[in-house]
């Protein structure tokens, strides 16, 4: 009877007993000296090599809205773009240079939408170390594109090009992923007329 | 310079040929007139007596002759401009002319003369339009039933003084009451060019 009780009462300690080990047994336990212990699990944690250590490099590629008004000299000229952009990266992370392509929709009060599409290139510089995980940026774009659409129901395609600037900036979130917006201002000639083109975009990016 | 001497990229052909591309390019643009302004995208057509002028988008639209009197403008059907038929119908088609009546009066004969003629419909008007300058004329749209194809007519009718009037034709296969006509027709110039 007594044996018979001993094998309960040690059937009902060990759970208790293995839930218990992995905190009682240290390194030192395991290194055969029951009287040093591991280090904590949050020491443990501060031990492993992070990737986030460092200033970021900067954005490698981008993903992005655009809202401009490239005018239709009637009212119209409302344009939304879907951006896509990719950075070249250089060993000195100052240097911001990408290549840029949108496409989307121009309202033309007249009649149906335009098809936009737009490339171009930048230069300029970041801030990647002095506000971090904040990347401000100043850039000077060259770009050039064309407007398709329908006029007096007949397909015309205008051709267009210009310079701007560009201010911007990205939120670091974790690791690459980063949030985006920036301002910019371009001047371009299209037929023979010149626009004042103000663009704003918001994206995210890696 | 000799060979040996270092290259200094600022006094290179090619740089120097790009900084004049450049500097040229922004001079372009920055002359070029507002693309706001509607009259920086298109052409314009006086008649030789000075008295009118026609606005046009260019292309599509093109002249195809002119005389004292007035032109014909056109857009190609997509056949033309395909190069399968050579000329013929256009798309568009815009003839202007001078009569020698009040534009009543003419507005009048072009109403009976829509009711005359077998298969023609009147779509709208006689309505007003005025231009941008504000001179005010009338119009009128007709259709055609297909014989061999439907067609949209709008005359449009504005007062040149000494009792005549400046007659627009036009005629096509879309429907001419859009808004992309109705501002051709509002760009209209009426009088000596200011």
């Amino acid at each position: 009877m007594t044996r018979a009780v001993s094998i309960l009462v040690a059937l009902w300690l060990l759970p208790a007993a293995a839930l218990a080990q992995p905190a009682a047994l240290g390194l030192g336990r395991r290194l055969g000296d029951p009287a040093r212990t591991a280090p904590t699990s949050s020491a443990e944690e501060e031990e492993e090599p992070s990737d986030d250590e460092g200033p970021w490099a900067g954005p490698q590629i981008q993903m992005s809205y655009a809202y401009s008004k490239l005018s239709d000299a009637y009212g119209g000229g409302d344009t939304h773009l879907a951006a896509f952009e990719v950075f070249v990266q250089w060993p000195l992370s100052e240097l911001r240079t990408s290549v840029l392509a949108e496409a989307g929709g121009r309202d033309y009060a007249l009649g149906g939408d335009d098809f936009v599409f737009r490339a171009g290139v930048g230069i300029g510089f970041q801030l990647t170390e002095l506000i971090d995980p904040l990347v401000p940026h100043i850039s000077v774009i060259a770009t050039g594109g064309a407007v398709v659409g329908q006029r007096f129901d007949t397909s015309v395609v205008y051709g267009f090009g210009g310079a701007g600037l560009e201010l911007g900036a990205e939120l670091r979130v974790v690791r690459n992923l980063h949030l985006a917006a920036s301002f910019s201002y371009l001047r371009l000639e299209m037929d023979g007329a010149a626009f004042d083109l103000f663009e704003v975009r918001v994206g995210f990016g890696l | 310079m000799t060979l040996a001497d270092p290259a200094n990229a600022s006094q290179s052909p090619p740089v120097n040929r790009a900084l004049r591309v450049l500097f040229i390019a922004s001079l372009v643009v920055s002359c070029a007139p507002s693309g706001d302004d509607p009259l920086s995208r298109l052409d314009t057509w006086e008649a030789p007596t000075g008295d009118y002028r026609i606005r046009y988008l260019a292309p599509p639209w093109a002249i195809i002759e002119e005389d004292l009197d007035g032109a014909r403008f056109q857009i190609e059907s997509t056949l033309m401009a395909s190069g399968r038929i050579d000329g013929g119908v256009g798309k568009y088609e815009l003839q202007t002319s001078r009569v020698p009546r009040s534009v009543e009066a003419e507005m009048d004969r072009e109403v009976r003369a829509s009711r005359g003629v077998a298969g023609r419909s009147i779509e709208e008007g006689p309505r007003a339009i005025t231009t941008h300058e504000g001179i005010e004329g009338l119009e009128l749209i007709t259709f055609d039933v297909p014989d061999p194809f439907e067609r949209y007519r709008r005359v449009v009718l504005f007062p040149l003084g000494a009792s005549q009037t400046l007659r627009l034709d036009f005629d096509a296969t879309p429907d001419l009451d859009s808004d992309e006509v109705t501002e051709m027709i509002r760009l209209v110039g009426i009088g000596p060019a200011s």
